[in-house]
């Protein structure tokens, strides 16, 4: 509605009164009540022109509407007023402000080009309750060079009344959020205790809810990758997802290791502008308002859930932190979960094992044993050779058997490992390799290190091969070093050589990477590849100890 | 070829564990040689080899320790330098098994590969069988009497270390 026309008598201004606050109550959506408000406040005071602009929970102008001006006007003005100027006062000072021509007062800031000329100027903050929600200005008085009392009196009625609207519109939206927040939690609750929690679905479910829930354009999960110098983009949703996801990055140098690092969520107006340089949302170089929180377990940091918008886009306040830090909690608890269902799994393995091989040793083994002993003496007081002989065929049948049994209770295997320490089959293969491959081949394992590791030799030493297979058929190198030691906390098994190098983003997986990253992921480790054609490649495989 | 045999040491079980398992590697060799070299005179005396040899004749190697129920195993595999040695190969399992609050059973069960050549033809398999399990025997002895003779606060400590 345009504000051609001003409202006659006192009668007619208070029946337009009455008449907005049942308009008023008759609307629901928020962006049609301001409106409406706007027109009804330039037409009752016969303004030219009028504005009411909203601010966010940031405290910035997030909305501003406007009336006596078309739409093609409104869009050349370019963005909102930034609240500076002789609207800054009317929110400072939260009380209306009168003007009769704005033009002279030196609070003034001047306008922007292309705006229309403005003279009489009447405004009065937007407020309910206490709250300030904005403002509400009129300029331009049709028949009189400023604005009067009466008119005064009705942009307070109309403010209060946006106030109000805005108020319950803010009330109404909160509610919803809650109720959509809920949902989401319950959802993702029961996601979790349905223990169907295996792949990324509960996490990706988690981090859609959140940016859902702060309308942002993205959201990604990171976490760290074991020997805790990397993080991963674990989960990635919304906008760039495809090339987000999986992406790597060091945990130095990046706003989510600086999170991690202080425990503490960092909110960032604009991505482009930071400094840092290994984080992904960064280097996509479009986004802008971002925010990044820990995900903690037993009060420590590992890694970050992040929201973001692209440039431009709203930036994230307060009330966006308290939410997505709920979804970083159960992001959380599902990292937890997923760990301590692993462990768990790792550990009824171990007692299938260990009860398995006491029913071998203490059952099979000994009747074999004495099967053999009695055969033994039987062969011994035999006075026929033959029999003795057929005998002593059994005997030795049994001790095969027996030597099987063995192995397998102490999970060794038949081939390198058999009967050998860690850390003896890995000289052994390397020694192998060598004499194969004719690369120098150089052993360095902490035998302690390699003690501990002896549930898991069949893998160590499986993956110590796929790695040297890879140097002997892609690497042509010279030398190569095979190095199992502790960092960190963790076992670090290291294959490096001096050979091509390789890019590792191109890598395919006939190279045998994916293998050795499945295969270390399954004993609760992982691999990791750094290579380049001047430095060779260094496989690295870091696991639990 | 199969031997067993076993003693029983007035130790709680514990105690022997952790005496059995502190730094196995470091005397279990000495026992293993001794053992050997009484072998070597017991051969002798029958006629065969020369008990005054000082070299080292035999090598142990142990694997990690394996719990198996209450049980415990230490693997080790004992190997001659020699091919006219009483055993080319005994792979074997010393065992403690506890059989009451005070009372442990310390065994070791094996096999071995009977010489081979000059040695394994010229000699009487059952003479060869019993002095194997002399030897073997002697070997878990030596183990006992060091167990038994390691101070007792000594084995606590190694108990609770291990």
């Amino acid at each position: 509605m345009k504000a051609d026309r001003a409202a006659g008598t006192a009668g007619d201004r208070d029946a337009k009164l009455i008449e907005a606050g049942l308009a008023l109550s008759s609307e629901l959506a928020l962006d049609s009540v301001l409106q409406r408000i706007v027109d009804l406040a330039a037409e009752i005071t016969g303004a030219r022109y009028g504005a009411l602009a909203v601010l966010g929970r940031n405290g910035r102008i997030a909305d501003f509407v406007t009336t006596g001006i078309s739409a093609e006007e409104r869009a050349a003005l370019g963005d909102p007023p930034a609240g500076r100027g002789i609207l800054g006062v009317i929110l400072e000072e939260q009380r209306p402000l009168r003007i009769r021509d704005v033009t002279n007062d030196p609070r003034a800031v001047g306008l922007p080009e292309g705006h229309p000329p403005m003279r009489s100027f009447l405004g009065a903050p937007v407020m309910a309750r206490g709250r300030l929600f904005g403002n509400l200005y009129l300029t331009e008085k049709r028949e009189a060079a400023e604005f009067t009392d009466e008119d005064e009196a009705a942009i307070l009625v109309l403010a209060t009344q946006a106030g109000v609207a805005i108020e319950n519109a803010r009330l109404y939206e909160e509610s919803r959020l809650r109720e959509q927040w809920l949902d989401a939690v319950r959802e993702i609750a029961t996601h979790i205790l349905s223990g169907k929690i295996e792949g990324d679905e509960t996490l990706e479910l988690v981090a859609e809810r959140a940016r859902e829930l702060v309308r942002a354009d993205v959201a990604t999960i990171a976490v760290p990758e074991p020997g805790g110098q990397t993080l991963t983009l674990r989960v990635a949703v919304g906008a760039h997802a495809d090339r987000l996801r999986g992406w790597r990055f060091p945990i130095a140098d990046s706003v989510s290791g600086e999170v991690i690092r202080f425990g503490r969520a960092a909110i960032l107006d604009d991505a482009t502008d930071d400094s840092r340089a290994h984080q992904p949302l960064v280097h996509l170089g479009d986004i802008g308002p971002s925010m990044f929180v820990p995900l903690t377990t037993g009060g420590r940091a590992f890694g970050t859930l992040a929201v973001a918008n692209r440039s431009g886009g709203p930036t994230f306040g307060e009330e966006d932190l308290r939410l997505v830090e709920t979804f970083a909690t159960q992001a959380s608890i599902v990292l937890e979960h997923e760990r301590a269902q692993a462990e768990v799994r790792r550990l009824m393995l171990l007692e299938d094992r260990e009860r398995i091989a006491k029913e071998l040793h203490d059952g099979v083994i000994q009747a074999l044993f004495a099967v053999g002993m009695g055969l033994q003496g039987a062969a011994a007081l035999s006075r026929n050779d033959e029999q003795a002989k057929r005998i002593e065929g059994a005997v030795a049948e049994i001790d095969r058997a027996i030597r099987d049994l063995r192995n397998y209770i102490f999970g060794l295997r038949p081939g390198i490992l058999a009967d050998r320490h860690l850390d003896q089959a890995i000289r052994e293969l390397a020694k192998e390799f060598e004499e194969k491959s004719g690369v120098v081949t150089v052993v360095d394992v902490e035998e302690d290190v390699a003690g501990e590791l002896a549930s898991l030799a069949q893998d160590i030493v499986q993956m110590s091969r796929e790695a040297l297979s890879n140097v002997g058929r892609h690497a042509n190198a010279a030398t190569c070093r095979v190095t199992l030691r502790r960092e960190d906390g963790l076992a670090l098994l290291e294959v490096d050589d001096d050979g091509n190098g390789f890019d590792p983003e191109r890598a395919t997986s006939g190279q045998g990477l994916a293998n050795l990253r499945d295969r270390a992921a399954a004993i609760g480790g992982a691999a990791e590849i750094e290579s380049s054609p001047e430095t060779g490649t260094i496989v690295r495989i870091s696991l639990p100890l | 070829m199969f031997v067993r045999y076993f003693v029983e040491l007035p130790l709680p079980h514990g105690a022997v564990e952790a005496a059995l398992l502190r730094n196995p590697g470091a005397w279990v060799q000495g026992l293993a040689q001794e053992a050997e070299d009484h072998g070597a005179t017991l051969l002798a005396e029958v006629g065969f080899g020369d008990s005054m040899r000082v070299e080292r004749t035999v090598a142990i190697e142990l694997a990690e320790p394996i719990r198996v129920g209450s049980k415990i195993m230490l693997p080790l595999r004992w190997t001659a330098a020699k091919r006219a040695a009483l055993f080319p190969k005994l792979e074997a399992d010393v065992e403690v098994a506890g059989i009451g609050p005070n009372r442990t059973q310390l065994s070791i069960t094996g096999r071995y590969d009977p010489p081979l050549g000059a040695v394994g033809r010229a000699i009487d398999k059952a003479l060869l069988h019993r002095i194997a399990e002399a030897t073997i025997k002697d070997f878990l002895d030596r183990i006992a009497r060091r167990i038994e003779d390691q101070p007792p606060e000594q084995a606590e400590v190694a108990a609770s270390e291990g």
